[in-house]
């Protein structure tokens, strides 16, 4: 009996349960060991150190003299005159203890998408540049570590430690036992975020259970939709169904009996 | 008995309890992986900015009409609404900021906008946004029901006529897709394909969430792939318990895999009679 039914299967066309499992089972078994791996690290890690802020700080708000304020609509005017950029917005926020008007020019749907700023000196109407100098000064007052910054590089996307980020940064090396590395928005002065060799950690983690191995002629994107990731969904799909079904069965055969 | 035979039986067991939820994180994993994120997020539901826009003014009626990433169709809307939807005028920039600071002593976060065909003001005062004309002076916040739908239509990434939509104002309790810190907010339902809502912000009569019957499945697909209904957060009991077990079976079908598949000299058709 048992050995006409296993000669039925083999014999037709389809592969058997067992075949197919077995097969399928070769193709994934070893991301299926990262899928494992990377989520019971994720649920076991420490959820705080992986954000990179070990040595992040809020510098403090100083009183601003609205009397010493330049009006906003001087900043305007004198684009509109000079070079006639599109202005979307203008907000008065603080950089290094000063006031300072951030124009935007282009806006995209979030902060991480391409966008495009100038910044105004709100007391004395002057443009500032965001320099390596001025982005060393604001990643200091960004950091509450004792370290010495060791280098400082201008990047454009994508960057490693921040692969969303769609805009040029200055990044900010220092020299403390975490590799700490800050990075600054060159058009704005906007803090993009810190990392250090705990968040990198993670990171790596993240990109094994994304498959974000940036193949077949694709950028890592720091996300989830990529080729080889869905062919090994799809697999990895099969591959539960045919284990399901298989399970049933021996349910049915009375299999699990105790 | 044998590794070979003790693996078995201990896979065919452990699978009977999670193998239902490698099927789970297998379907969810699918879904997540295969639907674009930027789509999931809603991104398409906005009427996106042009790149070229921001270069020169002169040149935005030129360069919206070359601009090659939008469907014609849109071309024609965006090309009609975009440049006075986005960008301020001086001439209608009449309120200074002095003269709002003295009006609101604690404001801020002061910064120049838009809204509909205006030009405001907007600041955070007691943690509560405001909205006041630049033209004026005068205060527009809250924003009232119709100005809501004039906001979303504007946004909208299509055309929708008022009788599309159904608003509700909520203001003490958010539904699962929004986060609470951001009531009160009009919530926009369009009668559009895949249900989609836009949430703006009554306070500061922003965008703040758009939300689409894709992205409502995702977030059911990530509740159940982390195994968290409620919170969706990664570091749960069940899921490390479940994770565990998951982990042995699998060990097991490893061990397996090596004596069917690399170990040489076994009956390959054992696991089809005997398991």
């Amino acid at each position: 009996m048992r050995l006409s039914r296993s000669k039925k299967r083999s014999m037709s066309k389809f592969p058997s349960l067992a075949k197919l499992h077995k097969w399928l089972a070769v193709l994934v078994f070893i991301q299926v060991v990262i899928w494992l791996g990377t989520g019971l690290f994720f649920n076991l890690m420490d959820h705080d150190k992986a954000r990179g802020n070990q040595y992040r700080t809020q510098p403090a708000k100083v009183e601003v003299d609205s009397s010493r304020l330049i009006e906003p609509k001087q900043v305007l005017t004198q684009i509109e005159k000079g070079s006639k950029q599109t202005v979307n917005s203008i907000k008065l926020i603080q950089l290094l203890n000063t006031p300072y008007y951030l124009v935007n020019h282009y806006q995209g749907l979030y902060k991480h998408f391409f966008n495009q700023h100038s910044l105004v000196n709100a007391y004395s109407g002057q443009e500032l540049v965001i320099d390596d100098g001025i982005a060393k000064q604001i990643a200091e007052q960004s950091y509450s570590g004792n370290a010495v910054i060791s280098k400082i590089q201008r990047l454009t996307p994508p960057i490693e430690d921040f692969l969303k980020e769609q805009n040029p940064v200055w990044q900010v090396n220092f020299a403390d036992e975490m590799n700490t590395s800050v990075y600054i928005e060159i058009s704005s002065g906007r803090v993009v975020g810190h990392s250090n060799d705990d968040k990198r950690f993670v990171d790596l983690f993240f990109m094994l259970h994304f498959m974000d191995y940036g193949l077949f002629g694709q950028n890592r994107t720091g996300g989830f939709n990529n080729l080889q990731i869905v062919l090994f969904a799809h697999l990895m799909l099969l591959f539960c169904c045919t284990g399901i079904v298989w399970v049933i069965r021996l349910w049915r055969k009375g299999q699990y009996r105790v | 008995m044998s590794w070979h035979k003790k693996s078995r039986t201990i896979h065919k067991w452990l699978m009977l309890f999670v193998g239902i939820q490698f099927l789970i994180w297998s379907i969810s994993g699918l879904y997540m992986v295969v639907m674009d994120i930027h789509y999931i997020h809603g991104d398409s539901l906005i009427k996106q900015p042009n790149k070229e826009q921001s270069t020169n003014v002169n040149n935005t009626q030129n360069s919206i009409l070359i601009n090659t990433q939008r469907p014609p169709q849109n071309n024609i809307q965006s090309n009609r609404a975009l440049p006075s939807l986005n960008s301020l005028h001086s001439s209608q920039l009449t309120y200074s900021i002095k003269q709002l600071i003295k009006h609101y002593p604690h404001a801020e976060q002061i910064e120049l906008g838009r809204l509909l065909s205006q030009t405001v003001y907007r600041f955070k005062l007691d943690g509560q946004y405001h909205v006041v004309d630049a033209n004026n002076g005068d205060l527009l916040s809250p924003i009232s029901k119709s100005i809501a739908i004039k906001i979303a239509r504007q946004q909208y990434n299509g055309d929708v006529s008022s009788s599309d939509v159904h608003v509700s104002y909520l203001s003490d309790e958010a539904p699962r897709e929004l986060s609470a810190r951001h009531l009160p907010v009009w919530r926009i339902d369009i009668n559009d394909f895949a249900s989609p809502t836009l949430y703006v912000s009554a306070d500061s009569g922003q965008v703040i969430t758009k939300r689409h019957s894709y992205w409502r499945i995702f977030d059911w697909m990530f509740a159940f792939h982390v195994m968290d209904y409620i919170e969706e957060s990664a570091d749960n009991t069940l899921l490390l318990i479940v994770s565990v077990i998951a982990s042995l079976a699998s060990f097991f079908g490893l061990v397996l895999i090596y004596f069917r598949v690399f170990s040489q000299g076994k009956p390959r058709n054992v696991a089809v009679n005997n398991s």
